[in-house]
């Protein structure tokens, strides 16, 4: 783990220039960097910034081992720039994902990892604390590294990052409802990650929607608190509606561009809302809304569910065929899924939302299913895009998660990755588990996506206050 | 752009030692430092191309060559979504090949990746020094580096269980 008391006494300095896309680094000579130098090279002479190039591309698991090679090596791999240059690296290497599984054991959790390379699931970490079947993962990509894990029995929130293996558990929350949606964001101003809930007051109270927040390792009493900026009163029915449709449908907000963002069901409305996404500044802890889409049409502005569209449309089932929200190359998407068109076709429309550079939503990819393709997604229940894979074009492929009732309370839930260039989809996970309510239509409740980050995990008062009395974690 | 329609203009690369090499603009241009100099116009008919020796370059034009976007050669519109599947493929295996050279030259096209600023070349050179050296024991490292290990047997054991699955 990163040691910030070392950075002091670290005599690295970074100069990011991050103009043109690339990250330049020197670092004074010391004595071992001398050394560093001579041997990287083979004898040559290979500047420092190489020798960084190269070690901002370790895999996490290899840093952690490296710490051990010599002090100078430690201190330099625990800094906040080195951290934070090496999250910012790509990788080159294939999606990985970690997923939630019960013990065999009551009151027991373990987490894997897995990729569709990889000979077999690798146990990352056991928690003792957390009761096995009612964890689940809150949103399908890690916030700048870090998840978001939630114990619906404890009830608990824990974070974890699972490439350095670290999990702590959040101090109890104050509001104990049950139409409530959580998200984990980063605030890059302060550099913290911060727990964001929205919690609606009664069913027919629209109007009342609260907000509390918790700063990761802040140190300001390690609590959670209300927003620096409170709902403005106008957004209240759409914050309301946005909070709805997220516990209904099991939509977890989604992280992009220093916001989170909730999606707003327009069934729920009599005329088209004003706000179709209900945006939070991590930073500025203040509430904004962006407008509907084009697409929006009176239609679906009912009060009734969707099922009122029209008869082509499959009968009404909780998560199908309405919108959800994903971040794609850390942009906000509205993705439109038209698996049973009225034309026909089968068709995933992923939108960007408008932003500062363009005021109008614009279509970024339409992706049409076809043959196989086209009847494996057509079969599940609910089909959320869930993020993307590699930077260029060439490389880029899309994440889909699935989920499809078997029997009783099993689901079954895939992930696969769609290639833009070769429209071609590829299963990388498959799992059946057991679920007790809607929350098993939500195909990523139990998985997200594994980033390869040195985020720190801090030590919160709850994690310590467990881990004195046993069992202990195991991390 | 104009120059694209041309398809045919050409610029002169020099290496320190005096060699010349004549390449496509497109090609030059893989290079954002290159790409740079003749966006701002400081490009005349022939750029120096500092700390580069000409046994290197070529391998890097070589390199650039074969990244180039076909666009020029086919005729066709300029686009990236057309790529197909079998074409990143076929340059897989293309970079697989390429990078199989000794160390001090794989180090020396690091370095001229990151000047040139060529991703793709600096991805391919990292990546695979990457793939060498993560899964070394620490004694590799360590002869590796010639360095020695400064740690007290107890902060080393420390440091191993702070993170023992690393180790395993």
């Amino acid at each position: 783990m990163c040691s910030r008391k070392r950075e002091e006494d670290c005599q690295y300095h970074a100069l990011i220039s991050k103009g043109e896309g690339n990250i330049a680094i020197t670092m004074p000579s010391s004595a071992c960097n001398q050394r560093k130098k001579a041997a990287f090279s083979g004898g040559g002479s290979l500047p420092d910034e190489i020798i960084m190039e190269v070690l901002l591309r370790l895999p996490v698991k290899s840093i952690l081992r490296f710490r051990a090679v010599c002090r100078s090596w430690a201190v330099f791999f625990s800094t906040e720039q080195f951290c934070n240059l090496h999250m910012a690296t790509p990788k080159i290497a294939p999606p990985k994902l970690l997923f939630v599984s019960p013990t065999s054991r009551p009151g027991s959790t373990e987490v894997f990892s897995c990729s569709p390379s990889g000979p077999k699931d690798d146990l990352l970490f056991t928690l003792d604390s957390a009761c096995g079947n009612s964890m689940q993962v809150v949103m399908p990509a890690p916030c700048h590294g870090l998840t978001l894990l939630f114990d619906a029995v404890a009830p608990a929130y824990y974070i974890c990052n699972a490439a350095t293996r670290a999990v702590t558990r959040l101090p109890p929350f104050r509001y104990l409802v049950r139409c409530t949606s959580t998200g984990l964001g980063f605030d890059a101003r302060t550099r913290k990650y911060k727990v964001v809930r929205l919690i609606k007051g009664s069913r027919h109270d629209n109007e009342s929607v609260r907000c509390e927040v918790y700063t990761h390792g802040s140190g300001y009493g390690d609590c959670w608190r209300p927003p620096t900026g409170g709902i403005p009163f106008g957004l209240c029915r759409f914050a309301g509606a946005a909070v709805n449709n997220a516990a209904f449908f099991s939509l977890p907000p989604v992280f992009a561009n220093g916001h989170l963002h909730w999606l707003v069901q327009p069934s729920l409305f009599s005329k088209k809302p004003r706000a179709a996404v209900i945006s939070f500044s991590l930073a500025e802890e203040t509430f904004s809304f962006v407008g509907p889409p084009p697409f929006w049409t009176s239609e679906m502005y009912s009060s009734t569910p969707l099922s009122a569209s029209g008869p082509e449309f499959v009968p009404f089932c909780p998560g199908t065929l309405g919108e959800h929200l994903v971040q794609m190359d850390n942009q906000p998407c509205m993705v439109r899924d038209l698996r049973y068109n009225r034309n026909g076709g089968c068709v995933l429309e992923i939108w960007k939302l408008p932003d500062r550079s363009s005021c109008a939503w614009s279509l970024n990819h339409r992706i049409s299913l076809l043959g196989r393709v086209a009847t494996d997604l057509r079969q599940p229940k609910v089909v959320r895009v869930i993020g993307s894979t590699g930077t260029s074009m060439s490389t880029k492929k899309i994440l889909i998660a699935t989920s499809m009732h078997k029997i009783c309370d099993k689901f079954q839930k895939k992930v696969y990755t769609y290639d833009l260039n070769s429209e071609s989809l590829e299963t990388i996970l498959s799992i059946t588990v057991a679920h007790a309510s809607l929350e098993g239509m939500n195909p990523s409740s139990r998985f997200s996506l594994f980033e390869e980050s040195l985020a720190l995990v801090h030590e919160t008062v709850e994690k310590i206050k467990l881990s004195t009395t046993p069992p202990p974690n195991r991390n | 752009m104009a120059t694209r329609e041309a398809g045919k203009k050409m610029i002169m690369l020099k290496s320190p030692d005096g060699m010349e090499f004549e390449v496509e603009e497109a090609v030059a241009m893989e290079s954002q430092t290159i790409r740079k100099m003749i966006e701002d116009d400081c490009a005349d008919t022939a750029i120096l191309i500092p700390n580069i020796n000409s046994k290197i370059l070529s391998r890097v034009i070589e390199y650039c060559n074969k990244h180039v976007p076909t666009t020029g050669a086919t005729g066709a519109a300029a686009s990236d979504t057309v790529a197909p599947a079998a074409l990143a493929e076929d340059l897989k295996i293309w970079d697989a090949e390429f990078i199989k050279v000794n160390r001090a030259t794989r180090f020396n096209l690091i370095q001229a990746a990151s000047y040139l600023n060529i991703k793709g070349l600096l991805d391919l050179t990292s990546q695979t020094t990457i793939d060498t050296i993560s899964d070394n024991s620490l004694e590799e490292i360590r002869s590796f580096l010639s360095t020695k290990n400064d740690y007290l047997p107890e902060e080393e054991q420390t440091i191993r269980r702070e993170n023992q699955w690393a180790f395993q």
